[in-house]
């Protein structure tokens, strides 16, 4: 399979500090690969290079197979969604018409089923007409969730599987609604989606990725399945952290238990 | 998961938004009835019967037509085409700066705009006076609204690097930092008047408070322009005011060429106020209080609030104008007093309601 995106030697730097180091890394249509590592490590500024929004200092993007920076806005997002961390709307737009900003200035019956599909995926039907404002910011991160299904949706019925990025889409979400966004993101991925999610909570990224990337001073310290990230060593490197990674008996897949808080 | 979202169906909070073509239709008729008893009312009052016999409906004695004929196509159409101009444009851009500041606060009176395009233009009619007016009977009203988009332009610029920094724009800084603009371009204005003997720049309350006094269908036709220049540029620009309201970056990750929408939405403000203030001073609130009570029932989806600011802007202004030509007849009480005691209450109610946002 082509790659759908992939970094080379990508390098960032703010003022004197470099937040991103020789990043070297592709990601295919059907991956779903996390990103994970402590507090400054790098993946945020990672996913705001491979959206396009930041502009690595050295390196470049390759958004299929074509530099990040040659697309127009409107062509990129036509080819890959993001969903932030943390986003404040100014103007009390409902939930509807959140959700059909996803679609762009397409007004069709095809963008109104995806709006639809969407709004029944992150189960918020009975909230549409509902301001955004006078919701929990577990439901309003739904919405958006919903918004970007909508964006990938349309733009990959015109240019084919596209690119989802998440940046911690579970962090104000309660335990169902976590499980909820990553299986959508799962189905999205099994469709030939690239998707790549920051996320901080170590058995989710087991639960969801394909691939666990984890970074350490904006470099990338390993890059392999959760069973081969999610180790023992590669906690106490990484993370300082001692704990005994567990094995579920049957698949063998990590999880992670501090058995206490240290000291 | 479905029958969660069956219960929820009919959710408290929700609101349902009305068919744009009914609101715009609303807007207009609205229009189409303040213009109607704006033409009755002023120092020569005209009443229903003799205004429909001026266009020909019904008769009415010979000279009383003629003399109305006169009073209403000389001097009241003129002055209530201006007054929804002026309203339209001013509406217009405080809708669009609202959306671009990513702020319900934002007037281009209140934080200096209209301040810096009114010294822009009382400084090209001292100069004019000085230098050029020699070879000249007066100087062309034509290069007044050039010189206030000017002055509109710089302001609003010198204002966005003020409130912005990293892409967030800062509605505390914002808010003082158009207070101190305004206070510097008005204190440039007084000194103007202070020192020129001008007749077009004796007045100073036509800057300070706004008039549409002199109302002359030349003006008229000068700032209309601006006004179906906004009208189409509003168009283009409103789904990516819709998605600046989330934020600079999504609004990228969603397609929108940020750095041109704003440059774009910076050009609109100005032209519109420029245009605005050039014929009638700086009339404020007027920005403030249109688009927010639209919001209130259209929403606030840039597509239909702009056009709809366009209009009730314009119905507004004609109706503030009406109650200045008649509260204090013969006499009038300049139009920024009648507005502001109208937006600037309004303005503290919207303050305090938003006292959040605007934490320092």
């Amino acid at each position: 399979m082509s790659a759908t995106l992939s970094a080379t030697d990508v390098t960032f730097r703010a003022g004197s500090a470099t937040l991103l180091d020789r990043i070297t890394l592709t990601v295919n249509g059907g991956e779903t690969v996390a990103l994970v590592g402590p507090n400054g490590a790098g993946k945020s500024t990672l996913l705001r290079i491979l959206s396009g929004e930041l502009q690595p200092t050295q390196g470049q993007v390759l958004v299929k197979e074509k530099a990040a920076g040659s697309y127009s806005p409107r062509d990129l997002a036509s080819r890959r969604a993001v969903l932030a961390q943390s986003i404040t709307l100014t103007f009390p737009f409902t939930v509807e018409e959140v959700v059909w900003m996803g679609a762009g200035d397409r007004r069709t019956v095809q963008a109104a089923r995806e709006v639809e599909s969407a709004l029944h995926a992150v189960d918020l039907v009975g909230y549409r007409h509902r301001i955004m404002t006078t919701l929990s910011g577990g439901e309003q991160q739904r919405a958006h969730f919903a918004r970007i299904l909508v964006q990938l949706a349309c733009g990959e019925a015109e240019h084919g599987p596209g690119i989802m990025l998440l940046d911690e889409p579970t962090a104000s979400l309660d335990l169902r609604h976590q499980l909820d966004l990553l299986r959508l993101a799962r189905v999205k991925a099994a469709k030939g989606t690239a998707v790549i999610a920051v996320l901080h909570d170590l058995n989710l990224a087991t639960l969801f990725a394909s691939r666990v990337v984890m970074l350490d001073h904006g470099r990338i310290a390993v890059d392999g399945t959760a069973a081969e990230t999610i180790t023992d060593e590669w906690l106490e490197r990484v993370f300082k952290v001692s704990t005994a990674v567990g094995r579920v008996p049957a698949s063998g897949v990590p999880f992670v238990l501090p058995h206490s808080i240290g000291g | 998961m479905t029958a969660v979202a069956e219960r929820t169906m009919t959710a408290p909070g929700s609101i349902r938004r009305p068919n744009p073509a009914l609101v715009l239709a609303i807007l207009v008729l609205l229009l189409i009835a303040v213009a109607i008893i704006s033409m009755t009312v002023g120092a020569a009052g005209i009443p229903l019967s003799r205004l429909l016999a001026v266009f020909g409906f019904g008769a009415g004695d010979a000279a009383t037509i003629a003399r109305d004929e006169i009073v209403l196509w000389s001097i009241r159409l003129p002055r209530i085409v201006l007054a929804g101009l002026v309203g339209a444009l001013l509406a217009a851009a405080g809708a669009t700066m609202q959306g671009l500041f990513r702020n319900p606060l934002a007037d281009p009176g209140l934080v200096g705009v209209s301040s810096g395009a009114a010294l822009a233009a009382a400084v090209t009619i001292v100069v004019a006076d000085r230098y050029v007016i020699g070879q000249l009977a007066s100087i062309p009203f034509e290069i007044l609204p050039f010189a206030a988009f000017c002055g509109a332009l710089v302001t609003t610029m010198l204002l966005y690097r003020i409130a912005t920094r990293y892409s967030r724009t800062s509605i505390a800084i914002f808010l003082l930092g158009g207070l101190a603009i305004a206070a510097l371009a008005n204190a440039g204005i007084g000194l103007l008047v202070f020192l020129s003997d001008d007749r077009q720049l004796r007045d100073i309350t036509f800057w300070m408070l706004g008039s549409l006094g002199g109302a002359t269908w030349s003006k008229a036709i000068t700032i209309a322009p601006f006004l179906i220049g906004s009208l189409l540029v509003a168009g283009f620009i409103a789904r990516g005011l819709d998605l600046l309201a989330l934020g600079e970056s999504e609004a990228f990750h969603s397609g929108i060429g940020v750095e041109r929408l704003k440059r774009i939405s910076i050009v609109l403000i100005a032209a519109a106020t420029g245009a605005a203030v050039s014929v009638s001073g700086v009339i404020g609130f007027v920005g403030i209080v249109v688009p927010h009570l639209l919001r209130l029932i259209v929403g606030p989806a840039h597509r239909l609030l702009l056009p709809a600011s366009i209009l009730f802007g314009a119905s507004l202004m004609m109706a503030a104008d009406s109650v200045a030509r008649v509260l204090a007849a013969p006499a009038e009480i300049p139009i920024g007093i009648i507005t502001a005691v109208i937006g600037a209450p309004f303005f503290l109610y919207l303050l305090l309601r938003q006292r959040s946002l605007v934490s320092l």
